[in-house]
């Protein structure tokens, strides 16, 4: 479990961080959305003990990053793929944090197995792909077998087959009772593994929820209605104080009411419809509609 | 496809991680890279040849009533010769011991350090550990095959006088050390290899070079200088490697200040 209270970070004036209040908890995918530089690396990088934060606090297991007493049994993160010496071996770079942390050598190649780098892991780390970077560094990740992993951006350079399986490595590390805490700007990943989500953007909580209702409290769900009888209908629905959008001639887009009340109002006023149909927003949509809001607050100040 | 996701069996240590697990692990990545390799062994081809060389030109000076006149020995130290080689080879001392630091900075490995350890006082003092203990024990070598390699190219000019000998060696081995260690704190300091590679030189050559006077035998390279040749006429010879420590410590120092205070 990870525990944020207030975390801040600054720099000179600029808070890059601010205020983070949440817990991350386990036997669940979180993943941890936000627009570029909103302050997701800093985060994960005060979470790990690298960055120290000017206020508040983040806990691992309720404790501090650095008073753990085998980091990588209990944490196990990938933050850069491309972040191994470019002349060691894979299995020597496992090799070195395996004994940093008392890890017996044998642990070494069943990581090598379950990322698939059992072959070329006497090959330079720096003659690696993107990709064979990124299962390089899950491999590291998952070297200590640990309660707890953070992935940044993990899908980064994989292929499809690539891709597909990060995801199911998440699904399963959580199933397994595990915590993890995924950032991603792929909202469509998101959707497909995170069952939680943090949201932030210019260092502020934005959200903080089941991956569900993040969609249907930042989106409302949008009713649409062809009728060739459109103005009467549209003046009933405003009658009732519901908002409309009309798109074109004969189309409305109606939020804030359900499908149901809309066909009932037609009933009523005697206008045909012709379609009726709701339409429920994506995450993609949710989370532009989130940090629009946020960029527009900002900018207000 | 599900993944299985095989358990790390071995139960956890009873042990924490400690100074034991930060040795193997910066052993383990010392020994793993080329330009280890690489750095040491050029390190043994300059003094070999640094000591060939100059053995050569002072039996060359011999001949020369120029030089005759500006010294006047027909003899020579071995120590003498693998000493002023030593100024040539701690270069390839300097370059392997800054790769042990800024190779991590550089490619970001020391995020993956850090999370392995977070105790950064246990990184600082095990990388100093590992790069001065092997820089001492390859400095032994270096000093024996810097002496063999002036007494072959002296020709019967040598002096060969085993406590004197022995010194020197130990002399070399223990200045390359702290050259070593010198090198491990400025990188700790600034952390990107360019920065480091010139401040070590400014410290160790530029500085020697720039000043004039007797300041000049209280910079590293110059006291370490005076250490290995046994010049005493500044101080002892214990107090020139004492200075060379000096440096030692206050690199060092900036580096555990750095390393403790900035974000990795």
């Amino acid at each position: 479990m990870i525990t944020l209270n207030r975390l801040t970070r600054r720099y000179g004036q600029k808070k890059v961080v601010d205020g983070l209040t949440f817990e991350i908890q386990s036997g669940k995918v979180t993943g941890f959305l936000g627009p570029n530089g909103a302050g997701k690396s800093t985060t994960l990088r005060m979470v790990l003990g690298l960055d120290k934060p000017t206020s508040g606090t983040a806990l691992v297991k309720g404790k501090h990053f650095a008073e753990l007493n085998h980091p990588l049994r209990e944490v196990g993160a990938l933050l850069d793929a491309k972040a191994a010496h470019p002349s060691r071996s894979a299995r020597n770079h496992l090799l070195a944090l395996a004994r940093g942390n008392s890890i017996p050598a044998t642990r070494v190649n069943q990581v090598l197995d379950i990322v698939g780098l059992h072959d070329v892991q006497h090959k330079r780390a720096g003659s690696f792909s993107l990709g064979m970077g990124q299962r390089l560094g899950i491999a590291a990740a998952l070297l200590g077998d640990p309660g707890i992993v953070i992935f940044d951006e993990p899908v980064n350079g994989l292929d499809p087959d690539g891709v597909r399986w990060v995801r199911e490595l998440m699904r399963s590390l959580a199933a397994e009772g595990r915590t993890v805490f995924v950032s991603s700007h792929l909202m469509s990943e998101m959707q497909l593994t995170a069952d939680h989500l943090i949201i932030i953007g210019r260092g502020r909580l934005l959200a903080d929820a089941p991956i569900g209702d993040v969609i249907a409290r930042n989106s409302l769900t949008t009713v649409v209605v062809r009728s060739p009888d459109s103005a009467k209908l549209h003046e009933a629905l405003l009658r009732h104080g519901i908002n409309v959008a009309p798109v074109n001639t004969g189309e409305l887009h109606i939020s804030g009411t359900s499908a149901e009340q809309v066909g009932d109002l037609a009933h009523e006023v005697g206008a045909r419809v012709h379609t009726l149909n709701t339409q429920s927003a994506s995450l993609e949509q949710a989370y532009v509609n989130l940090t629009a809001h946020s960029l527009e607050y900002g900018a207000l100040q | 496809m599900t993944t299985a996701i095989n358990t790390l069996s071995s139960p956890l240590p009873k042990t924490s991680v400690n100074f034991k697990t930060a040795l193997a692990s910066e052993w383990t990545k010392f020994v793993s890279v080329r330009s280890t390799w690489w750095s040491t062994l050029s390190a043994f081809a300059l003094m070999a040849g640094g000591s060939l060389i100059l053995a050569m030109d002072f039996v060359g000076d011999l001949s020369e009533p120029q030089s005759v006149q500006d010294d006047p020995r027909t003899q020579i130290a071995v120590g003498e010769i693998a000493g002023d080689s030593t100024q040539l080879v701690q270069f390839a001392t300097v370059a392997l011991a800054m790769m042990v630091v800024t190779s991590e900075y550089s490619t970001g490995a020391i995020r993956n350090t850090l999370q392995a350890d977070p105790n950064r006082t246990r990184l600082l003092i095990a990388k100093t550990a590992i790069i001065g203990a092997v820089t001492f024990i390859s400095g032994i070598l270096l000093g024996l095959i810097g002496i063999l390699a002036a007494q072959a190219g002296l020709d019967g000019h040598g002096i060969w006088n085993t406590t004197d000998v022995t010194q020197a060696v130990f002399a070399i081995a223990t200045y390359l050390s702290l050259v070593s260690m010198m090198t491990v704190g400025i990188a700790m300091a600034l952390r990107s290899a360019v920065a480091t590679l010139s401040t070590t030189l400014m410290l160790l050559l530029g500085m020697m070079m720039l000043l004039n006077g007797e300041i000049v035998h209280y910079t590293p390279g110059m006291a370490g200088s005076n250490f290995i040749r046994d010049n005493t006429t500044y101080y002892s010879r214990p107090a020139g490697i004492v200075i060379v420590a000096v440096w030692t410590l206050v690199t060092l120092g900036a580096g555990y200040v750095v390393l403790k205070k900035r974000d990795a």
